[in-house]
């Protein structure tokens, strides 16, 4: 016998253990317990005591191939199956026999003809009806001797008070046929229906019975076989083929302990071992390679099988093996009803494994798993791919993901329209130009001389010239509505100042148009010197000082006087910013003078200026309508609204500085350009450069105008020549 | 041998005369293209205005109005000559790129004081003033003197209804040209951004409006030309006839 190792500390206990020596859990009583159905193991729960003095020959000849519970058994060898085995012995009935025994081989004739039994049962009536005819000796009414050794040794072990094992002793009263499964009751069903189990049965199948006191139920009936007992009797039987693999000769023998039998039966055509059955045997235990050994414990016992012959016991292995039919049962049964079906009821003599919950955690999926399975019927997508093809309700995966579908194909090739290529194009033929060296055009000979612009030139130039040599000063100024109020304001202006008037003077233009503003500004400028006025020059441009210099000396050039009465402070630094400190504090901005006099003294006329509004009048000379406004902004609003405030700007800073005029008209007087100063000069009867220049300045002007028209004639003529080639090309 | 200070004035006429009407010829030699003479003319005119600028701001800025009056005021002047002293050396740090981050402030007081002078000038020098005189167009006593300021000057009697037209032209022009500039433009359905049909309307009479504008404008900037071009041919004409002719044709 071989020991018991723990699974759990792997402590070696003897083989009758059934706690463990060291950690004190419970030992597999049978090897093969956890590897066996349930049902199985009830069935032989009695007879496990005698078990293990079962040699196992097979698993001694092929240990490779059985389970490591079959190992832990300790097989014996061969020769010693031969000494300890009683189915060794040459009894001439057991040689032959199939391993059915008697009372089995008794009821399978009767039942043969059977609708309701299946096939296999037929076969096994008829080949027990064959063993009957080489062992005559049995009949249910018999016992055996191998039965009654049984008995015996039954009752040597559980003693008086296990009467309900005993076959005389019925359990209970209603212990009736119906407490054995319907199957086994389908054997002798037919025959001996009214008999009690005691006398139908042997003893060892009726003591073995897991509910022997327990009142006789249908309910009591696994489910499985109390649904497809009675509709499946009718159907034809699966061949025992499917025990019959190509190891048949090995397991059953093996497991029970057998030998070897010398002349094996005849087997029909191999068939793979049904599902069920590997699933028993590899529900928790690595299954039988090769289908050699099945997931079954050995019900009996060496003992039980006395007088049996390795053929009979080779019978009784093939009629312990269910059926293709029972096959089919478990198929179509959810995976884990088989564990539930053969869960053996609690009988009063048997006491159910108390299962510490960390072995029940190790219990198979199959026990755990819920045995009611549920069918989407709404669902009828069937897979149609991969390893679960075929089954329905698979629950579906992400769609994108279990989709196998092919991958979308990224071109690498940017795609480009062409319009960006037409800008792609143009950009870089623009990057390339700016770096590319512009050639520099040489410069065209006379036939390339710009005819326009010097017949244009030679034009003005010869209209002034015309003018200046004639110099008869015959063009009048035109004042057709007299002297305009911009203008009459200026004048009036000027006539109320008095002698000595502080007066401040601002030259705020370029030297490029000096012609026209020294123009305008010289009358007004002589009109104010007639008033023997104080000035006080200032600029905000830097060339400004120098161009009042420069008007004072035509001025004096032109009266042959010496104006003395007048300062030049020069430049007002700062802008708009430097005119407004200015307006506010002429004399902290303006210190000192251009010959870095202090002219703010006590003997000077300015000793009494402080503001910008102290001045008698404040006159702007420019040419820019900015810094027209500029002195609007800051400087006028400085002066109060009693202060004349004169501009005497460039005719082209007209447009711009007419709206100051016109929101003010009261205060400020203009003059604009050569045409406003014509009108002071006339309002004044002054003769000044502007009579002198005003005569060309018509005739240039008449000349501008010409051609302008003549330019604008000829554009028109040649936009309407080039209008005409077309018509007349089509 | 003395020196006679009448003849140096007179040949610095001279000599200054002939300097300008050389100049000037290089000048009008733009009317054949431009050409060396042109330029050179150019750079002499960039050249001497930008050194005499600066000279000017030395000697009227500079020396005038910093160290003269720190130097003979020091106790008196200082707090005001001071401070643009040191903030105006402190502006040399822009002069290099490493020390450029620390003239900041200063430049930034020099910009926040000039944008507060102008946006100041402009709000109470321009906008005010603009607006209160485009209101008062219509208003009658307005017009009755503006009737009355004219007749005085010109001496003819002008209705009321004139001045009230053209004060009403005034009034469409200034308002359809500041509607032009508006730009308050919204995506329309047919996926453009247009402004207002309304909108559209106006601004385009205040084209009209703008058009004329810049005619005068053009008119004026011709005009000023015509009259510097007509002030350098007199300076020609005068300078050939005073004193080129004289040494040409000799006056016995």
């Amino acid at each position: 016998m071989a020991d018991i190792r723990c699974p759990m500390c792997g402590t070696v206990n003897p083989a009758r253990s059934q706690f463990c020596e060291s950690c004190k859990a419970r030992l597999p009583s049978q090897p093969g317990d956890a590897e066996m159905p349930d049902w199985l193991g009830g069935l032989r729960s009695d007879d496990s005591a005698g078990y293990e003095e079962l040699p196992s020959q097979e698993s001694a000849a092929q240990p490779g191939d059985m389970p490591d519970w079959l190992s832990r058994l300790g097989p014996p060898t061969a020769g010693e199956l031969k000494s300890q085995s009683p189915f060794a012995s040459d009894e001439p009935g057991a040689s032959a026999s199939s391993g059915i025994p008697d009372w089995l081989a008794d009821t399978t004739p009767s039942a043969a003809g059977d609708p309701n039994i299946p096939d296999w049962m037929e076969e096994l009536g008829v080949d027990a009806g064959k063993k009957k005819a080489a062992a005559p000796e049995d009949s249910m009414g018999d016992n055996p001797e191998w039965l009654a050794r049984v008995r015996a040794r039954r009752q040597s072990e559980f003693g008086d008070g296990q009467e309900e094992s005993s076959p005389e002793q019925p359990a209970a009263p209603g212990a009736a046929p119906a407490d054995i499964p319907d199957w086994l009751a389908g054997l002798g069903g037919e025959t001996q229906p009214a008999k009690p189990a005691g006398e139908a049965l042997p003893d060892w199948l009726s003591g073995g019975s897991p509910q022997p006191a327990e009142p006789a139920s249908s309910g009591s009936l696994p489910d499985w076989l109390s649904e497809l007992g009675p509709a499946d009797t009718g159907a034809p039987a699966a061949t025992p083929a499917a025990w019959e693999t190509e190891a048949d000769s090995q397991p059953f023998s093996g497991s029970f302990g057998l030998s070897e039998p010398e002349a094996a039966p005849e087997t029909p055509a191999q068939e793979p071992t049904p599902d069920w059955i590997s699933r028993l045997g590899g529900g928790a235990a690595q299954p039988p390679s090769g289908g050699s050994v099945p997931a079954f414990t050995p019900a009996f016992t060496d003992e039980d099988f006395g007088d049996l012959g390795e053929s009979e016991a080779r019978e009784t292995s093939g009629e312990a093996a269910l059926p293709d039919w029972v096959s089919q049962i478990s198929a179509d049964q959810p995976q884990a009803e088989p564990p539930k079906v053969f869960e053996p009821e609690t009988g009063a003599g048997l006491t159910p494994a108390q299962l510490p919950s960390w072995l029940e955690a190790m219990r198979p999926v199959e026990s755990a798993a819920p045995t009611v399975s549920y069918r989407d019927e709404t669902d009828t997508h069937v897979e149609s791919a991969g390893p679960l093809a075929g089954l329905r309700g698979v629950l579906p995966a992400e769609a994108e993901i279990a989709r196998l579908r092919k991958p979308a194909t990224y071109s690498v090739k940017l795609h480009v329209s062409e319009a960006q290529q037409a800008h792609i194009a143009m950009l870089e033929t623009l990057i390339k130009s700016e770096g590319q060296p512009k050639p520099i055009v040489s410069q065209a000979g006379i036939s390339a001389l710009p005819l326009l612009r010097i017949a244009i030139a030679l034009v003005l130039v010869l209209a002034v010239f015309w003018t200046l040599y004639w110099d008869a000063e015959t063009v009048e100024i035109p004042v057709p509505n007299g002297i305009p109020a911009e203008v009459s304001n200026v004048i009036k202006s000027v006539q109320t100042l008095s002698e000595n008037a502080p007066v401040l003077l601002a030259f705020d233009y370029e030297p490029g148009l000096s012609g026209e503003m020294d123009a305008a500004a010289k009358a007004v400028i002589e009109d104010m010197m007639g008033k023997r006025v104080y000035f006080a020059l200032v600029s905000t441009s830097p060339t400004g000082p120098m161009m009042a210099e420069h008007l004072f000396g035509i001025i004096q050039d032109s009266q042959n006087v010496t104006y003395t009465n007048r300062t030049n402070l020069g430049y007002i630094p700062g802008g708009a910013t430097g005119l407004m400190g200015f307006a506010i504090s002429p004399r902290d901005v303006m210190s000192r003078d251009l010959n870095s006099s202090d002219p703010w003294g006590d003997a000077q006329p300015l000793s009494g200026i402080n503001t910008v509004a102290d001045f008698a009048m404040v006159v702007l000379i420019t040419d820019n309508p900015d810094t027209a406004r500029n002195w609007a902004e800051q400087v006028l609003p400085a002066l109060g609204e009693t202060r004349p405030f004169a501009l005497i700007v460039s005719a082209q800073a007209e447009p711009l500085v007419r709206p100051y005029y016109e929101a003010n008209s009261g205060q400020i007087g203009m003059v604009t350009g050569l045409r406003g100063s014509a009108v002071f000069e006339k309002g004044r009867a002054l003769l000044g450069l502007t009579r002198d220049y005003w005569d060309s300045f018509s005739a240039v002007i008449l000349a501008t105008v010409m051609l302008i028209l003549i330019g604008g004639l000829v554009n028109l003529l040649a936009a309407w020549l080039a209008g005409r080639k077309p018509k007349g090309a089509a | 041998m003395s020196f006679d200070p009448a003849i140096l004035t007179k040949y610095a006429d001279l000599v200054g005369g002939a300097i300008g009407f050389t100049l000037t010829l290089m000048v009008l030699s733009y009317i054949f293209g431009d050409n060396f003479l042109f330029r050179l003319a150019t750079h002499i005119f960039i050249g001497v205005a930008a050194a005499f600028a600066t000279v000017i701001v030395i000697q009227n800025v500079i020396i005038g109005r910093l160290f003269l009056p720190l130097i003979e005021q020091p106790g008196k002047m200082a707090l005001q000559t001071i401070p643009p002293l040191l903030m105006g050396l402190w502006l040399f740090t822009k002069l290099s790129p490493r020390l450029a981050r620390f003239g900041n402030p200063v430049v930034a007081y020099l910009v926040g004081v000039g944008a507060a002078a102008a946006i100041g000038g402009a709000v109470i020098g321009t906008i005010f003033p603009q607006v209160g005189a485009t209101t008062a167009l219509l208003d009658m006593n307005t017009v009755e003197t503006s009737a009355k300021s004219i007749a005085a000057q010109s001496g003819k009697e002008i209705s009321v209804g004139w001045i009230i037209f053209q004060n009403v032209i005034i009034l469409i022009g200034t308002m359809t040209t500041l509607v032009f500039f508006h730009f308050g433009a919204r995506p329309q359905t047919d996926q453009t951004v247009r402004r207002p049909a309304w909108i559209e309307i106006v601004s385009w009479v205040g084209q009209i409006f703008i058009a004329v504008t810049l005619g005068a404008l053009f008119a004026g900037v011709l005009a000023s030309a015509l009259a510097a071009f007509i002030e350098r041919i007199h300076f020609l004409w005068n300078f050939i006839l005073y004193n080129v002719v004289p040494v040409i044709f000799p006056i016995q």
